[in-house]
């Protein structure tokens, strides 16, 4: 079988990536023989990395006559060498200079050449034929060469490499360069700096800027380090100077190919179509959604790059973690997870969200530390905060408790059984309630400082009208509920610590004792009301046992008498009531408990039931 | 000194470009231009004659094409050079770039032959817009037999030496060569100028010669699609991409959209 001759592309003696992709398509035409041109003690490494990929003998030409020279002398090299291996084709990786390079060789061996392949295949003779694609990826042309040696430029991305054992048998070529070669010279040369990132015409992904930016690609790079991904930019961000022109995707710069590319803030003009339109997969966010590159998109987001961008690299953190946890069920937003490392079980809370406030984690943690021992609650064995630098969220891992949720459990209970759940319940709300807090309002940070936030019930329902959408008779009806409530809520005169979030749903029971295990979800916990907690436990489920043990829990606790608490409970709770309802169309629990501030306006009552 | 620079003909690159029956590519019933790559060649000619104004500076725009083809000399002559050659035949439709190259090198012989003076320096563009090979600048020195400096974004000459800055694909180099040469341009260079008024009424006075095969010693077999060394064996146009799907972006759904799409093709 006939020799093929690949150049290895390498920088000292370290082959890339197209070198493989290049041999791979080698071994569809004949024997694949790979060339280094280099240091000679770079060779036998390079040898090893190619022979990986079925390359059966490496030409190693020594580079002393040939570096410092553009061109000229490594067309040379590989004329002498072709007339040595009378090889059945040339491939080259396309490249500013190999292109060159193949342009003088197809002259001194008058042979016909082929740039810039996407596609080698073997023709019907055995003979390469190549894919290029053309105007700007308008066209896709098949041709082959017709006159001496095929040469062919192959662009990166074009063949997955394969691997192939090759028996790599290292053959030294001297070659005698010819001083006409050497008139044009490497003066001096700047190797550009490494950026960590892959290069643009390799890369499997490709993130670009355009005017959008604004100049600004933190982002870009942000979304490019996230993906892996190569940087580019258009002629416009690098007209503006934003950009080296090295980093140019379109007519004027670099083409790429990738299986995807992603383009921000370009309106994808001719020029840059040119240079990207060939990508297997492509995706832009613009603003205008006019710019014609949506014409080209597989997916398209009309949006701020400036938004989109960091709130996608959020995403894909998430997902990355995602794929190691398991989602809990009744999590919070899908952010709760299950991680097992070791046999041992553990909570994950990421708050990936970016609404969160950066010391979310941290504040939880501050409240489960704070309120354990007097309550049951998870273990916390590790807090993170959200670093910015990083992209990671604020994260926190905590015990993994066992029991059943009580949502699931309370259905299945008979009356005696609800009342002990109720009575245990009841203690909690209590114990929080006997918590002091200075004064009202959300805790700003892991100090637990509080942010004063005074409530006033009239004042609630007013800046909530509106998500009410109600008639003005009813709105009148419940402004005046509501003020006879915070009347009656004003004597209890003190606030404490408030779970706010105190319902079955968030609590684990042991099955067989019906003991608590664990109070979850603390996201929502502030100072306020003493009775909020305990208007929570009793705001749906209504059955005689249960409201009577969570009653005589609570009571056990702060004292007073039943009916006293009761009504203060339903007082206080109407500000989650109204809140709820306000956004009724949002979830079941919001409908239905719109429905219960409806019924409790129409009859002034606060223990009113949409049923009565 | 004598600068020959190099000007292609293409189709109108926002026009709706098409290829012929034989593969070649649609250059008569398309709107044509002076490949805009090529104003950059023209303009660096122009510049390093205005630099060294001291001396005898002649720039001579060639091109190879189509009859229509002559209006990119035209533009050229428009822009400042001082003549230009056009280099026209039947024949040559369907060139590949080996051919191409080849009836280059012999006008540029020829032009030296007929003033008695050998070129020094033969500018070209960093690729044409059309078929965008960008070789035909290194076969053309490797016909000539002289070295070639390319895709230069900055250049400079003294005497007989050319140095350029090049935007390599790993590095910046400083490239130099001693004339005669091939120079290559990008549009890093420089700005092309628009063409002045005054241009373009010179323009109409300055010489233009049309020259065929015959002329350059060339017989219609060496060129032409008959003679490419390449054949092409089939075009096909590419199935216009089916339109994806586009959501607007309110609070973040954008992004969270984006992010599954990414995942169902599992980017992420």
């Amino acid at each position: 079988m006939a020799e093929v001759l690949v150049l290895i592309d390498h920088v000292d003696g370290a082959v890339k990536k197209p070198t493989f992709e290049l041999l791979t398509i080698a071994k569809r035409l004949g024997e694949p023989s790979a060339v280094f041109i280099g240091a000679p003690d770079q060779a036998a490494g390079a040898a090893e990395a190619v022979a990986k990929y079925g390359a059966e003998k490496v030409y190693v030409v020594d580079d002393a006559q040939i570096k410092g020279y553009p061109v000229a002398p490594k067309a040379e090299a590989l004329q002498q060498l072709a007339a040595k291996a009378g090889p059945a084709a040339i491939l080259l990786p396309s490249g500013a200079e190999t292109k060159e390079v193949a342009g003088r060789l197809a002259i001194k061996l008058e042979s016909g050449l082929i740039t810039d392949a996407v596609d080698v295949q073997a023709g019907a003779d055995g003979g390469p034929v190549a894919t290029q694609s053309v105007f700007a990826g308008n066209f896709t042309v098949t041709s082959k060469v017709t006159h001496g040696t095929p040469i062919i430029t192959v662009k990166p991305n074009s063949a997955a490499p394969e691997e192939a054992a090759g028996a790599g048998a290292v053959e030294q070529v001297a070659v005698t360069i010819s001083d006409a070669a050497k008139t044009a010279q490497i003066v001096a040369s700047q190797p550009r700096k490494a950026s960590g990132r892959p290069e643009l015409t390799e890369a499997a992904i490709v993130v670009s800027g355009g005017r959008g930016t604004g100049g600004n690609f933190e982002p870009i790079e942000k979304l490019a380090d996230a993906l892996g991904a190569a940087v580019g930019a258009s002629r416009a961000a690098v007209d503006s100077g934003w950009m080296p022109h090295t980093f140019q995707v379109g007519q004027t710069g670099k083409t790429v190919s990738p299986q995807l590319y992603v383009a921000n803030g370009i309106s994808g003009a001719i020029q840059h179509r040119a240079g990207m339109q060939t990508s297997k997969t492509i995706v832009a966010v613009n603003k205008d959604e006019e710019a014609p590159i949506f014409e080209l998109v597989d997916f398209g987001v009309v949006g701020d790059l400036h938004t989109v961008l960091p709130a996608v690299i959020w995403e894909d953190r998430r997902m990355d973690l995602l794929t190691s946890l398991t989602p809990l069920e009744g999590g919070w937003s899908g952010e709760t997870f299950l991680a097992e490392a070791g046999g041992e079980r553990s909570v994950v809370r990421i708050f990936a969200d970016p609404r969160h406030a950066p010391e979310a984690a941290e504040i939880q943690a501050a409240l489960l530390r704070l309120v354990r021992g007097l309550v049951p609650v998870p273990e916390v064995l590790e807090v993170r905060r959200a670093d910015p630098v990083a992209g990671t969220p604020p994260l926190l891992v905590t015990e993994h408790v066992a029991g059943v949720r009580g949502d699931l459990l309370l259905p299945t209970l008979d009356g005696p059984s609800l009342t002990r759940v109720g009575e245990a319940l009841g203690r909690i709300a209590g114990t929080l309630a006997g918590m002091p807090q200075l004064v009202g309002g959300t805790f700003a940070d892991r100090e637990l400082r509080v942010a004063p936030y005074d409530l006033d019930l009239t004042d609630w329902v007013a800046s909530h009208a509106d998500g009410l959408a109600w008639s003005e008779d009813d709105l009148l009806a419940l402004r005046d509920v509501a003020a006879a409530a915070q009347t009656r809520l004003d004597t209890v005169g003190r606030v404490s610590l408030v779970h706010s979030d105190l319902n079955p749903k968030n609590v684990l029971l042991d099955p067989d004792t019906l003991a608590v295990s664990a109070v979850l979800d603390w996201e929502f916990s502030h100072a306020g009301s003493p009775f909020s907690d305990l208007g929570n436990l009793v705001r749906f489920d209504r059955r005689q046992e249960y409201v009577a043990g969570v009653l005589r829990g609570w009571v056990t606790l702060r004292g007073g008498a039943d009916d006293e608490a009761l009504e203060l409970a339903r007082c206080a709770d109407l500000v989650a009531l109204v809140e709820l309802a306000a956004r009724k169309d949002a979830n079941p629990v919001a409908a239905r408990a719109h429905d219960h501030l409806l019924a409790i306006a129409r009859r002034g009552d606060v223990h009113a039931l949409p049923s009565d | 000194m004598n600068i020959v620079v190099l000007v292609k003909y293409v189709p109108d690159a926002t026009a709706d470009r098409q290829f012929e029956s034989d593969n070649t590519v649609d250059r008569v019933n398309v709107d044509g231009l002076l490949s805009e790559l090529d104003e950059y060649a023209v303009e660096q000619a122009l510049q390093i004659k205005e630099k060294r104004a001291e001396e005898e500076i002649e720039v001579t725009a060639l091109t190879v094409g189509p009859q229509a083809a002559e209006a990119a000399v035209r533009k050229a002559l428009q822009m400042g050079a001082d003549k230009a050659v056009h280099v026209v035949d039947d024949a040559i439709a369907g060139s590949d770039a080996v051919a191409t190259s080849l009836v280059l090198a012999k006008a540029v012989e020829k032009l030296g032959s007929d003033s008695g003076k050998k070129f020094d320096l033969v500018v070209g563009g960093l690729a044409s817009t059309d078929a965008g090979m960008s070789v035909v600048p290194a076969m053309l020195a490797e016909r000539l037999g002289v070295p070639q400096v390319t895709l230069a974004s900055v250049v400079e000459t003294q005497g007989d030496q050319v140095r350029i800055k090049r935007d390599g694909d790993t590095a910046t180099e400083v490239i130099g060569g001693t004339m005669p040469l091939v120079l290559s341009v990008t549009d890093q260079s420089g700005e092309a100028r628009y063409p002045s008024f005054k241009g373009i009424m010179a323009a109409k006075k300055k010489p233009l010669e049309t020259w065929s095969l015959a002329d350059l010693g060339l017989e219609a077999g060496q060129v032409g699609l008959a003679a490419a060394w390449t054949a092409v064996e089939e075009t096909t146009a590419r199935p216009p991409r089916t339109a994806g799907e586009i959501v607007k972006d309110e609070d973040g759904s954008g992004a969270k959209a984006l992010a599954d799409f990414l995942a169902s093709k599992k980017f992420i």
